[in-house]
């Protein structure tokens, strides 16, 4: 991370094991404050990571602070971090106002208080008409929002969801995407865990990939691309004249390789920003008419399937 | 125009201590538990032998052909304590058994040890659930016959004599709720389901029984009835109310006994009371 500001979280030599299961293995790393998303395929460790940074489960090995403590055994700082379970973590037979305000109390408010910011926070994840009903009778999409609700009750600095769009429709997914950047833009920070990648593609840029326990890479997803040059990036151009751009750029030293197609070319290339520089160049030279300008590999999903592969 | 400041502010205000942080526990299970039907039927029935000592009580001290009714001393409170932990027991099974169980089934357990929290916040919280309830089921309406004996009493002579009862209820109580319920929140810690839970601890108070009573017969040596828990009970019954035991033996067995099974099931809290883990 090239963030100068205080980081949120930081891990050094971080691992949990369960006895012949690794959790977490030799994590060392620094989060910085906004949003990071986390994301791995399921058994990854992001679980652990996130149980870990929660203060829930002891290190093994190594040491974790957060917001600049450390998480394990301090209960005051879990008052300025809100977080979100994956599984389902309630009593079916309260009601959602009851259940948060209860939370809420944990956490050192007062009755009257509790009633106050249960509301605001329900309110925030659109289940105001649904606070009286019993959560066992809410949709699994209402469950969601519920559990999102008691993570950001009591105003937390850090929010930690694990895979909080699960089970959401497309408006709660969206909705809740905006809340979660909203809540970014306020200067709160966030680390959020999914495998829907487009979606943490539509809240950050910052992510951390994570694979049978380990980091497998940390920072901006251009910044990730470029360390895996192995794995060369393709961007196609559209254009009215494959060909003779092609034959342009078979000789660029940093064209690994190519392909033709009828109304463009695929190019492969280990250093896609230096390819970018020099490319509008050759596109004003030739006079080639360029439509279109695609990079297939600038998501997450393909670093993601190159990384943990 | 002055432009003010969005970006998030933390709280500032009070909060409530931490050190009483799991009586928010306590206090939530307690209005849950009280505001059900069948728990305040159950909760009714455990009084009614209260109720009926308090009508001998009233009874002995109408007339002299009733006074002779009963002879109210350390021996009949002692009585109604134990009587009354047949309640504690079944308590002890539900909903004790269930307090643990229930979280780790719903996995709520993650989401308290997420707060400002700690393992032994949750333990003290869930106890307090157990303890609140064996309260009113056993010391408190023994105190209150207590008092009721004082009350109509118009001497002196029995205050003077017993003053040390209600000290020897309260003692006695606290002994015997924190073994039984520590127990019974460790059955809880192991398993899932409240039903498991409530089996193994009642498997494990009458296998104790069953054990001890078995190991005394085939040894022939009464020192194996601590391994019975209910005898254990009668054992720290007698220290603290006098009076025989049933097989008349030292309290030094018993009491290391008892601080066993506490000394267990603390560490089997510690071991058990933790987040979820999900191993792949």
């Amino acid at each position: 991370m090239t963030d100068t500001a205080a980081p949120i979280i930081r891990a050094e030599g971080l691992s949990r094991w369960y006895k012949q299961v690794i959790g977490i293995n030799d994590v060392s790393l620094t989060i910085a404050p906004g949003i990071t998303g986390l994301l791995g395929p399921n058994g990854a460790g992001k679980s652990t990571f996130m149980k870990l940074i929660t203060g829930q489960i002891r290190p093994s090995r190594g040491r974790c602070l957060v917001l600049g403590q450390p998480v394990w055994n301090n209960p005051p700082l879990m008052r300025r971090v809100g977080f979100c379970p994956e599984q389902d973590a309630f009593y079916s037979g309260m009601t959602g106002l009851a259940w948060v305000r209860g939370l809420l109390t944990l956490n050192g408010w007062s009755r009257a208080a509790a009633q106050e910011k249960a509301l605001a926070a329900l309110a925030a994840v659109s289940l105001l008409e649904a606070k009286d009903k019993k959560i066992g009778a809410y949709s699994k999409g209402m469950r969601q929002r519920v559990k999102l609700a008691q993570a950001i009750a009591h105003e937390p600095e850090l929010l930690i969801l694990d895979e909080p769009l699960g089970g959401m429709d497309p408006m709660g997914r969206r909705s809740t995407i905006k809340m979660i950047k909203d809540w970014a833009a306020q200067g709160r920070s966030i680390i959020v865990s999914s495998h829907i990648l487009h979606e943490i593609e539509s809240m950050t840029s910052s992510i951390l990939l994570v694979n049978h326990g380990r980091i497998v890479a940390e920072g901006n997803v251009h910044e990730i691309r470029e360390l895996i040059e192995e794995h060369p990036h393709r961007i196609f151009i559209q254009c009215d004249d494959p060909r003779q751009l092609a034959g342009r750029l078979v000789g660029w030293p940093v064209v690994a390789g190519m392909r033709l197609d009828e109304d463009g070319v695929e190019v492969q290339t280990t250093k896609p920003d230096a390819f970018f520089t020099k490319l509008p160049d050759v596109i004003l030279a030739d006079k080639v008419r360029v439509t279109r300008l695609l990079s297939p590999d600038d998501n997450l999903q393909a670093v993601f399937d190159y990384l943990v592969k | 125009m002055p432009i003010y400041d969005q970006s998030y502010r933390p709280y500032r205000g009070t909060l409530s201590s931490h050190s009483m942080r799991w009586l928010t526990i306590a206090r939530a299970g307690l209005q849950h538990y009280l505001s059900r039907r069948m728990f305040l039927i159950f909760l009714f029935t455990a009084f009614i032998p209260a109720i009926a000592r308090g009508v001998i009580i009233w009874l002995s001290h109408q007339t002299n052909a009733t006074r002779d009714l009963t002879s109210i001393d350390g021996a009949w409170f002692r009585n109604f304590l134990d009587w009354q932990g047949q309640f504690l027991l079944l308590v002890c099974i539900w909903p004790g058994a269930i307090l643990i169980a229930r979280d780790l089934k719903t996995n709520a357990i993650q989401l308290y040890l997420s707060k400002p929290l700690t393992r032994t916040d949750y333990v003290a919280g869930k106890f307090a659930i157990l303890a609140g309830i064996a309260f009113l089921l056993m010391p408190a309406p023994a105190l209150l016959l207590f008092l009721m004996e004082v009350g109509l009493s118009t001497d002196t002579a029995f205050i003077s004599s017993y003053f040390w009862i209600p000290f020897a209820i309260l003692g006695y109580s606290l002994v015997v709720i924190t073994g039984a319920g520590l127990l019974s929140l460790a059955a809880s810690s192991f398993t899932r389901s409240g039903r498991y839970a409530g089996l193994l601890f009642f498997a494990i108070v009458f296998f104790s029984q069953v054990g001890g009573q078995l190991m005394r017969f085939i040894t022939g040596d009464h020192g194996w009835i601590v391994l019975s828990l209910p005898a254990l009970m009668d054992q720290v019954g007698a220290l603290f109310f006098g009076g025989p035991t049933e097989f008349g033996l030292h309290p030094l067995p018993s009491l290391l006994m008892y601080g066993l099974v506490v000394g267990l099931s603390l560490l089997v809290l510690r071991r058990r009371v933790r987040a979820v883990e999900i191993v792949t």
